[in-house]
């Protein structure tokens, strides 16, 4: 039973961690690379100077002492996110959603004081939330406030973006729909929902939530499928450059979709999760391995986009 | 059926003189180092002995300590197979065979059971810590000493209840059930109670396979006498390492991408 399973997915070209590890990150990202995607600081620098919008930094915590003028120093924000800047997997980030009184409203409405929110930052600093438990920063950014096409399928918080590139080519993409019991965050793990994008029209397809396939969304309703999402093309392109902007050949690009900017990039990941390929009910090996074999060197960063948009997707495909 | 002749002649074993109800015992263990060290000494013929650069060569506590020492790889080995081959999580890499270590001296209920209460109770204390809003560090040490005045604790109730078992608790790494506490506790607000205790079950049983694994005596035996057999465990590390198929818990995982056509 066990041996038929692992022969369908193989057959399906399902990509698992181990495969993932050996074959795509240990091959294709040098370590020397890391930290240009581990420290969200360092990457927002990197986009910035390649002229690719971010959400803007309100300010940096790095000592302890800073932390006592914390409050005055968020007085002038209604709204904002705190995220340590060597975290992963979505953890440790705090999306503060409006003010009540002294008082900060989480996106799931329960209320913090200014010392819950201070201790909050001094974990982030002891490095509570980073890899090896490493002293780290904590980043004050803008809380995004996201394209109305998200409205009737996302509960508080924000949705975001994930496309995989390889080697400059986006192969994969979904959707993260946070929902109540995600606590306003996008991460699978977390509860939020995976949607699986169509590449080559840039449709939403059906969603996966706690590893079930589902067609509405469980807090609002509303239908998740067939969802337009606006400037997809230039979304796709600015996928793509990361791959020069990093030199990563395997990363996930995390964007948010800002009502008034337009396309923010929030994070790049060189060892991007491999849920994506449940949002999308397709293997991801059989795209990697065909980016292998088909890619050349001097295509543009155009080329590469519609080479992706007509292998991948959904009614285009294989 | 064998027979072993304890003795020999025409004298009684023992004599008695001013008592009565006379009861001879004998007690017999065996004594491999001696019945090893004799083989191989009967089966040399002359020349320099390389039984001289062997562990037999070392003080006995020191072998006693490599007796443990040599099972930590087989536990190593395990733990490689059971996340990368099977896919389970723990607290921490290595976490399981150190408590594993920690159980050879408390047997297993035993270490289960105090295994559970110390972490229980730190983790009880860790929670009061949250409200008080500690730096990571002593919040670290905090639990530290909490969790070796919870030993302290166990150790003089179970003395007092006469179950001595429970003085072994002092084997317990301390600082290994300190991180246990502090990243169950993150789990815990992070991810909620559900998937804590799930984590925190699944270390603990690990924990209690490689207790079983590494102390099987044919095991404990074959490595102590060929310690170069740890060579063959590093060969199935490196094979290992180079293992690219499914986790045994991803099928599960991506099961419904199979039923697609």
């Amino acid at each position: 039973m066990w041996l038929a399973l692992a022969h369908a997915l193989n057959a399906r070209g399902v990509l698992g961690i181990n495969r993932r590890n050996a074959e795509f990150t240990l091959r294709y990202n040098p370590r020397r690379l890391y930290p240009l995607v581990d420290d969200k600081l360092a990457t927002k620098r990197l986009a910035e100077q390649a002229g690719i919008a971010t959400p803007a930094l309100y300010g940096v915590i790095e000592h302890e002492h800073q932390i006592r003028d914390l409050g005055s120093m968020l007085s002038s924000y209604e709204d904002f996110v705190i995220k340590p800047a060597h975290g992963s997997g979505g953890d440790g980030i705090l999306v503060i959603t409006g003010r009540r009184g002294h008082r900060y409203r989480k996106a799931n409405g329960h209320l913090l004081a200014q010392d819950e929110v201070d201790h909050h930052v001094s974990n982030i600093l002891s490095g509570l939330y980073s890899l090896g438990g490493a002293p780290d920063k904590a980043l004050i950014e803008a809380c995004v406030h996201f394209d109305p096409v998200f409205e009737p399928i996302s509960y508080q918080g924000v949705p975001d973006i994930r496309i995989i590139v390889f080697l400059g080519v986006p192969v994969m993409a979904m959707v993260r729909l946070p929902t109540r019991l995600s606590d306003g965050k996008a991460n699978l793990h977390q509860g939020a929902i995976g949607v699986g994008i169509d590449l080559a029209q840039g449709k939403t397809l059906t969603g996966v939530w706690n590893n079930e396939i589902i067609y509405e969304h469980p807090d609002t309703e509303a239908p998740i499928a067939g969802v337009a999402l606006p400037r997809w093309e230039e979304l796709l392109l600015l996928a793509a450059r990361c791959y020069e902007l990093t030199g990563l050949g395997y990363q996930g690009v995390d964007f948010v979709l800002d009502a008034r900017v337009g396309p923010l990039i929030l994070e790049l990941n060189a060892r991007p999760g491999l849920n994506i390929q449940i949002a999308n009910r397709r293997g991801l090996l059989a795209c990697l391995r065909q980016v292998e074999h088909e890619r050349c060197a001097h295509w543009s960063l155009n080329e590469r986009v519609q080479y992706a948009k007509a292998a991948f997707g959904v009614s285009t495909s294989v | 059926m064998h027979y072993l002749a304890w003795w020999r002649g025409t004298q009684p074993l023992v004599d008695i003189e001013g008592g009565e109800k006379l009861d001879v015992r004998i007690s017999v263990s065996p004594n491999q180092e001696e019945a090893i060290r004799s083989t191989i000494l009967s089966s040399q013929v002359g020349g320099t002995s390389l039984l001289e650069f062997s562990l037999f060569a070392l003080p006995l506590d020191t072998q006693a300590v490599y007796r443990i020492i040599l099972m930590v790889p087989l536990g190593a080995l395990l733990l490689v197979i059971l996340r990368n081959v099977v896919g389970v999580t723990t607290f921490g890499t290595f976490m399981p065979i150190l408590i594993a270590l920690a159980f050879r001296e408390t047997q297993l209920t035993w270490g289960l059971i105090l295994f559970s209460a110390v972490v229980a109770v730190g983790l009880l204390v860790r929670f009061y810590l949250e409200h008080l809003r500690l730096l990571l560090v002593p919040r670290l040490a905090a639990v530290l000493v909490t969790v070796i005045l919870i030993m302290l604790a166990i150790s003089i109730v179970t003395h007092k209840l006469g179950l001595e078992r429970g003085l072994s608790v002092a084997l317990f790494p301390m600082v290994i059930l300190t991180m246990t506490i502090e990243r169950m506790c993150i789990v815990w607000e992070e991810r909620g109670p559900r998937v804590a205790l799930q984590q925190g079950l699944g270390s603990l049983l690990m924990a209690a396979l490689a207790y079983v694994v590494m102390t099987v005596p044919y095991l404990d035996h074959l490595l102590f006498v060929f310690p170069e057999l740890l060579l063959v465990i590093l060969a199935m590390m490196l094979l290992l390492g180079r293992y690219s198929g499914f986790r045994l818990l991803e099928l599960i995982r991506f099961r419904a991408l199979a039923r697609e056509t």
